[in-house]
This record gives C-alpha cells, sequence and structure tokens, in this order.
C-alpha cells in the first residue's frame, strides 16, 4: 500500500575512499538513524557493489535501488 | 463414547508436576546451548607489530563492526606496540626503560615485513594510502574505538615490555588469555595475525 509519509534520506559521499571505508562510513551513517530511514550511498571503490550486497546479507539492511556504475549509487533502508 | 478413563485429580497433578519438572530442565539446557553457540563475533589475536598486520587486521576489524558484528581485537607481543601512545619511562627498570625507548611509540611508528628501509617504507606506503582514499592505520585505529570495537592489549606482553596501563591508547583495555579465549570460543570467525 502506498504511503504518503516522507521517508528521511541522507546523502552520503563516499567517492574517493577505498575499502572497507565506504562500508564503514556506511554502517557509521546508518546507525543513529530509526527503522525504515534511508541512506543514499554513492562510491567509486571497486569492491563497493559486492560488499554493499554482503553488508545488505549480514546485516538486515535492504537495498531498495543500486545503480552500477563508474560512481555506484545505492539506495539503501534501515531493517 | 470416550476410549479413555478421566484421570483422577492425584494422578493428573502427579503428571503436571512432572512435565512442569521436565520443562525447567529443557529450559534449562536450551540457556546452557544458547550461552555456548557462536554469536556474531570476530575475535582477533594480532601478535605482530607490522604495519602489514597490523593495517589488515583493523581494516577487518572495522569492517565487521559495520556488518553489525561485535569486535574483539588481542594484542599479543608485539602486536601491542599498535595499541601503545606514547613511551613513559617513571617507575621503571634499567631494561624496561631501554625497551620503552626501543619499541614504537605508537601506530603512526610501526614498521613494515617488507620495504621497510628504516622506517621509510611506511611513510611511503602511509603516504600513497592517503592519496589513494586508504585508511592509515591510524585512522583505522580511532574509526575502530569510534564503532565500539573492543581493544584489548595481553597482559603478559605488557609485562613482557614493561609496558604501564597509561602508556595504552585511549579505549584499549587489556586483559588475560583466558578472557580471550572466552570470547574467541563464542565468536562466528576467530583468526590469528
Amino acid at each position: 500500500m502506498p504511503t504518503d509519509e516522507p521517508v528521511s534520506v541522507t546523502a552520503l559521499d563516499c567517492t574517493g575512499l577505498r575499502c572497507p571505508m565506504p562500508i564503514v562510513k556506511l554502517g557509521l551513517a546508518i546507525r543513529p538513524l530509526a527503522a525504515g530511514a534511508r541512506v543514499e550511498v554513492r562510491a567509486d571503490d571497486a569492491a563497493f557493489e559486492p560488499d554493499l550486497r554482503a553488508w545488505a546479507r549480514q546485516t538486515g539492511h535492504a537495498i531498495v535501488e543500486l545503480e552500477a556504475g563508474t560512481v555506484t549509487r545505492a539506495l539503501v533502508e534501515k531493517a | 463414547m470416550l476410549a479413555t478413563a478421566v484421570p483422577t485429580d492425584a494422578a493428573a497433578a502427579a503428571r503436571l508436576a512432572g512435565l512442569e519438572a521436565e520443562v525447567d530442565r529443557l529450559r534449562g539446557l536450551v540457556a546452557d546451548v544458547q550461552a555456548r553457540l557462536p554469536e556474531r563475533r570476530l575475535s582477533l589475536c594480532v601478535v605482530s607489530g607490522e604495519f602489514e598486520k597490523v593495517t589488515t587486521a583493523l581494516m577487518l576489524a572495522n569492517m565487521a563492526a559495520a556488518l553489525d558484528m561485535k569486535v574483539t581485537v588481542f594484542f599479543a607481543f608485539w602486536g601491542v606496540e599498535a595499541v601503545t601512545a606514547g613511551r613513559r619511562f617513571d617507575g621503571k627498570t634499567m631494561v624496561e626503560r631501554a625497551l620503552t625507548l626501543m619499541r614504537r611509540p605508537d601506530i603512526a611508528a610501526l614498521s613494515s615485513h617488507r620495504f621497510n628501509f628504516g622506517g621509510l617504507g611506511p611513510m611511503v606506503f602511509t603516504r600513497l594510502m592517503q592519496q589513494k582514499g586508504i585508511a592509515t592505520p591510524a585512522e583505522l585505529l580511532e574509526t575502530a574505538r569510534e564503532l565500539g570495537v573492543e581493544l584489548q592489549a595481553c597482559t603478559t606482553s605488557m609485562e613482557v615490555f614493561g609496558l604501564r596501563a597509561n602508556e595504552l591508547a585511549p579505549g584499549v583495555a587489556s586483559c588475560g588469555a583466558a578472557q580471550f579465549l572466552d570470547v574467541a570460543g563464542r565468536s562466528s570467525v576467530s583468526l590469528m595475525l
């Protein structure tokens, strides 16, 4: 069911950072947020996409959108 | 028509008491099994104070913490050089003072296993890492603290080097082998570096 409730989105730029820092920064950014809050993260680390998938599997947070590219953009939602 | 006889009150009470005792016993057993189950925890034992190993250990520790795992890093022998902050000489024996002078003062001064070249190597590596957006050992230690990684220095190793609690980096505690093994035994991943 669609809802009109605004979802808070935190922007996180991790471009230029290498493993493990993009995921570490994402972990730090999502910690204080409430369940359902979203983080839009950008990163250009070669390991970012598979690492993000592993992060989601391990933590239970959801990857809502994922656009892979030179700079990968992902929208994740806190479980 | 009922096939079973209606039990008497006394028989029902006895059966109930038996079942309650059995439930209690099983509850205890489940609690016991749960206490032994590995938790999502990474336990690292770092015995090397070399730049590469300390960096790798802290990268894994930080990543595990970002994956919501609990993390304990136990620094033993030369590994303690990664969690010291400065040198203190007061109240030490001559040998301890000599050891204090010879050991690395903190994580920013670790020597590398290869390409050390009298400390020039790690300086170049650190510089390169900064240029390439890779966290340096000192940054990783800081982030580990921020993420709540448990940092423990081995008490016996501290004794060997004459290292005092006031020389440990902020947020670093010390513990014995049994405490580390207790934690490692409950960890889903345990590694030694």
